[in-house]
């Protein structure tokens, strides 16, 4: 489904992501584990179009991805950014109707933004809150429903475990899976590789801007290179 | 005397608003203060006279039209001055610098053209006054006053209830997760001078009716800007209130003190504020401003 051949990505003179070949396939769950400053959030920023590559291709459904991020929304692409990102001056209904920016559907956003509800109740009972008043894993939830409104065919999730309580990060990955099971492929990026190697169905490991490794999510849980670094065992 | 005294502030004070509201609009959204909203309110002034005395439209719609042409005006100024700069995220300060440069270019370009005349709009009204409790109130107050109140809650209904002005609220707090959603940022800032425009073109012609036409009176606007200041720029609620106040205190002085005195009064409302409020009375903090 998108398939990213030996890219490189520059900030000035630092050489942030370094000929990197990646490959999702459809209704997949894709990992990246590594550690801080290896190029994860750069990776996912390039493929959304927030970041300009320097070199290298990425394709989707065998298309060239487009330059600019609000084309590269339109087919479907969608990424839900490091640290949430989620409107503080907005409530919570409007943060969920910019999601679905792009779509012109009224009805069927009506619809979506139920399912969204029944998905997420508790931000049922923020509606009209503001963002900002959110607490962490309300803003995550948030994030996550936000790129949901957009019919994403593939969705990315940029560190989705980022500063929440444990109960509250195995909920977000519970959410994953059950997003996943409607269809939608995903990308997702984290720090808690335990986690993120748990519901893969495959993973990377990147170091540095390169691929170091790559397998079976399961299999790569009980790898022992990867226990020592990444697992904390 | 003090009825109309109150009324004629809150005439100028709502023109004031509206100034200050297009300042605001564009700071919110690019921080930085955009210096050649002064001469696009100068431009309105000479259009909206163009159509009121030259063609003899009626008033109402020299102000629509003019309203109109100011808006194009400003979405041209940000593509030909701005938009180079921003894609290569130029600081702030080149970018006030340029509206700088864009109104000094503007201003002589009028004098080049149409001349340094003072021009005074046609009478709209049968007369200029109505009595109330034995007070003479100034209609072209009433109507400006008016008017500005539809132009706030026509633009809070547009900013709150559409998708458009969701979006360029979502564009000021955070321009790159708007543009993650699919709103090209570069459509938001269109957008967003275009409503400035058209804030500058109603507040150009009341300006010019009020006073007189020529090709300085942009700098008038300083006095909006110090009602922005004075709200707190970036603020819309700001703006207004700011537009008020100041509004009000002016005609105050004039009147029991003295006209002349009425800047030396604006100027240290602002440095008092300034001292004491530095973010003004509404503001949001930010990191420079400028």
């Amino acid at each position: 489904m998108l398939k990213i051949t030996d890219m490189n990505v520059f900030y000035g003179h630092i050489h942030a992501i370094q000929g990197i070949s990646i490959q999702v396939q459809k209704n997949e769950i894709v990992s990246i584990i590594g550690s801080n400053g290896a190029g994860k959030s750069t990776l996912l920023g390039s493929i959304a179009g927030i970041i300009k590559k320097t070199s290298g291709e990425i394709t989707f459904e065998d298309n060239q991805l487009p330059a600019h991020s609000y084309e590269i929304v339109k087919l479907g692409v969608i990424l839900v950014p490091e640290r949430r990102r989620i409107f503080p001056n907005l409530t919570v209904n409007e943060n969920l109707k910019m999601g679905a920016y792009l779509r012109n559907d009224n009805l069927e956003i009506e619809k979506d933004l139920e399912e969204i509800y029944r998905l997420f109740p508790i931000l049922k009972k923020r509606t009209k809150q503001y963002g900002g008043t959110l607490s962490g894993g309300e803003q995550q939830m948030l994030a996550i429903a936000r790129g949901l409104m957009s019919k994403p065919k593939f969705l990315m999730l940029d560190e989705p475990s980022l500063g929440l309580a444990p109960n509250l990060t195995e909920e977000v990955f519970l959410k994953i899976k059950e997003i996943n099971q409607i269809g939608i492929t995903i990308l997702l990026v984290e720090q808690n590789a335990f986690k993120a190697l748990e519901i893969a169905s495959r993973a990377y490991v990147l170091e540095n801007g390169r691929i170091t490794y790559s397998g079976i999510g399961t299999e790569m849980l009980d790898n022992p290179n990867i226990k020592n670094a990444y697992l904390g065992v | 005397m003090f009825l109309q005294t109150m009324v004629t502030g809150l005439g100028i004070g709502s023109i004031y608003a509206l100034m200050a509201m297009g300042y605001c609009l564009v700071f919110s959204i690019l921080n930085f203060s955009n210096f050649a909203h002064g001469a696009m309110i100068m431009l309105g002034a000479y259009v909206g006279f163009l159509f009121c005395s030259i063609i003899g439209l009626s008033f109402f719609w020299s102000l629509i039209l003019t309203a109109i042409i100011t808006g194009i005006l400003s979405i041209i100024n940000e593509r030909l001055a701005y938009r180079t700069l921003r894609e290569k995220s130029a600081p702030s300060l080149y970018l006030i610098i340029t509206a700088m440069g864009v109104s000094i270019i503007l201003e002589n370009l009028v004098y080049s053209t149409i001349g340094s005349n003072f021009y005074s709009y046609p009478k709209i009204f049968s007369r200029n006054y109505i009595e109330i409790f034995s007070s003479t109130i100034g209609l072209i107050d009433i109507y400006s006053f008016f008017v500005s109140i539809i132009c706030i809650i026509l633009l809070h209904l547009f900013l709150n209830y559409s998708k458009m002005g969701i979006a360029i609220r979502a564009g000021v707090s955070d321009p790159v997760a708007a543009s993650l959603m699919g709103a090209n940022f570069n459509v938001l800032i269109r957008n967003v001078f275009f409503l400035s425009g058209i804030f500058a073109g109603i507040a150009g012609v009341f300006m010019g009716f009020r006073y007189m036409v020529y090709p300085q009176m942009g700098w008038i606007t300083n006095k909006a800007y110090i009602a922005a200041v004075i709200g707190g720029l970036g603020s819309l609620p700001g703006a207004i209130i700011g537009g008020l106040i100041l509004g009000i205190i002016e005609t105050i002085v004039s009147v029991y003190i003295s006209s002349v005195v009425r800047d030396v009064f604006s100027f240290s409302l602002l440095i008092l504020i300034l001292l004491f409020k530095p973010l003004g009375l509404f503001g949001v903090k930010l990191e420079d401003k400028m």
